[in-house]
């Protein structure tokens, strides 16, 4: 990866989820990371995808180009973003279909050469990992359940994300990762769009029978499982909470929930409460 | 993924005809968890014989896309893939589009996301010191897209 980097936000984050963004941001600053903000659309999703392909590699391609004139690597925050992006410098690898992009890409006076690589945080922080080893300071002891969602590790041919990142990630934070059966079932949130009653009953599935297992929370790198599954969460009789992984790592890191932006999160503070009343206690 | 360039280059065809109907994708898709009845192999038998009637199907849109089934076909016929590409069809002829599906496409248009940062999201983001979202010339999409109606 380059040096200098880009954030790719997504939609659902800055819209609905600022705070993701900001703990994210603030793990990102604690690694040296000072990621810029660039005129990036929706990266295009999936839905877009089904409507109409040759537009979303577009809207793809223009995103991808943005980036490389401003010579910098993109890390997304949504599994979403980065599988959008990866595939489509996947495809615009091949000249023939990278001159078809750019030929609407000079319409407005761009172009992408085929150079950008796109990382998703993840990844990211799973190779920076004897960094973040070090940083270490409240070990929090809690019982997770990994969900890591579809898009982070398919197509397997672009990701070289294995459920393993997610495993090593979680016990450095000092938590014991529970296993489950299931583990690689979606989340079903993007049906949402087609038939909510669907949508719905598939994250059900997976959150009655961790129900019996005994685990505090449900950690996912994915925003958008992570709102599928806070919000049937509140549907059924359970106490477990959902988790974006930035969260854990940032209270296991040693940023205090009363951080701008971590209070936002009621999840934190019932955490910090409840469950792990040693952690960050000279600061309350 | 691997075919996808083939099939954007109109090789679908050629693909789908390569499925023999073996359900591997239907005994590993999300939907089927919850909706005993679907596989996408039913949905690739219809285009296979060519029966129009799936094009009205709300079916046709039943994906979580969690691309499993892509990931396990054996004859690497790429269901997800496939049904992406129907969906453009059905989409294209006579605007079959489901409308939540629509109304993305318009926003993206509009404000160059899914989700305009507007009203409590925005405060909380000033509150929080996180950057401003850049504005996107949404002008740029519209020139590069075929959202128009």
């Amino acid at each position: 990866m380059r040096k200098r980097i880009a954030i790719f936000t997504g939609c659902y984050i800055p819209a609905k989820l600022p705070y993701l963004e900001k703990i994210s941001i603030e793990i990102l600053n604690q690694l040296d990371i000072n990621p810029r903000y660039l005129e990036f659309s929706c990266c295009p999703n999936l839905h877009v995808k089904s409507l109409d392909i040759e537009s979303w590699l577009s809207i793809a391609a223009r995103n991808l180009s943005i980036a490389e004139k401003n010579d910098v690597d993109i890390i997304a925050l949504c599994p979403g973003c980065s599988g959008t992006l990866k595939e489509t410098a996947y495809i615009l690898k091949d000249n023939g279909m990278r001159e078809r992009a750019n030929m609407r890409l000079r319409e407005i006076g761009m172009e992408y050469k085929g150079n950008i690589c796109v990382e998703h945080i993840i990844p990211f922080l799973y190779k920076n990992m004897e960094k973040l080893k070090e940083m270490i300071t409240f070990p929090l002891n809690l019982r997770v359940a990994i969900h890591d969602g579809c898009h982070i590790q398919r197509p397997s041919n672009l990701n070289d994300y294995r459920g393993d990142y997610m495993n090593k990630l979680i016990e450095l934070t000092g938590c014991e990762v529970v296993d489950y059966d299931d583990r690689d079932l979606c989340c079903g949130a993007a049906m949402s769009a087609i038939n909510q009653d669907i949508s719905t009953e598939i994250a059900e599935y997976k959150l009655k029978k961790l129900n019996d297992n005994g685990i505090d929370i449900l950690c996912t790198p994915c925003p958008i499982c992570f709102l599928q599954y806070d919000l049937v969460r509140r549907k059924i009789d359970t106490d477990i909470s959902v988790f974006y992984y930035p969260e854990l790592l940032a209270l296991a890191i040693g940023i205090p929930p009363k951080t701008k932006g971590m209070e936002y999160s009621k999840r934190i503070m019932n955490l910090f409460e409840n469950k792990n009343k040693n952690v960050h206690t000279e600061d309350r | 993924m691997r075919n996808l360039r083939k099939i954007i280059q109109e090789e679908g065809d050629k693909i789908v005809n390569k499925c023999y109907q073996c359900g591997e994708c239907g005994s590993v898709c999300t939907i089927g968890y919850v909706r005993k009845e679907y596989s996408p192999r039913k949905i690739i038998y219809e285009l296979i014989i060519g029966n129009e009637d799936i094009f009205e199907s709300e079916m046709l849109w039943w994906c979580a896309g969690c691309h499993l089934c892509s990931e396990t076909c054996s004859k690497n016929v790429e269901p997800e893939e496939i049904l992406i590409i129907a969906r453009n069809y059905a989409c294209k002829s006579d605007n079959r589009c489901p409308g939540r599906i629509r109304m993305m496409a318009d926003s993206i248009l509009k404000n160059g996301a899914v989700l305009p940062v507007i009203g409590r999201a925005e405060r909380y983001r000033g509150e929080m010191n996180l950057n401003p979202i850049k504005k996107v010339d949404v002008e740029e999409i519209r020139k590069i897209t075929n959202f128009r109606r």
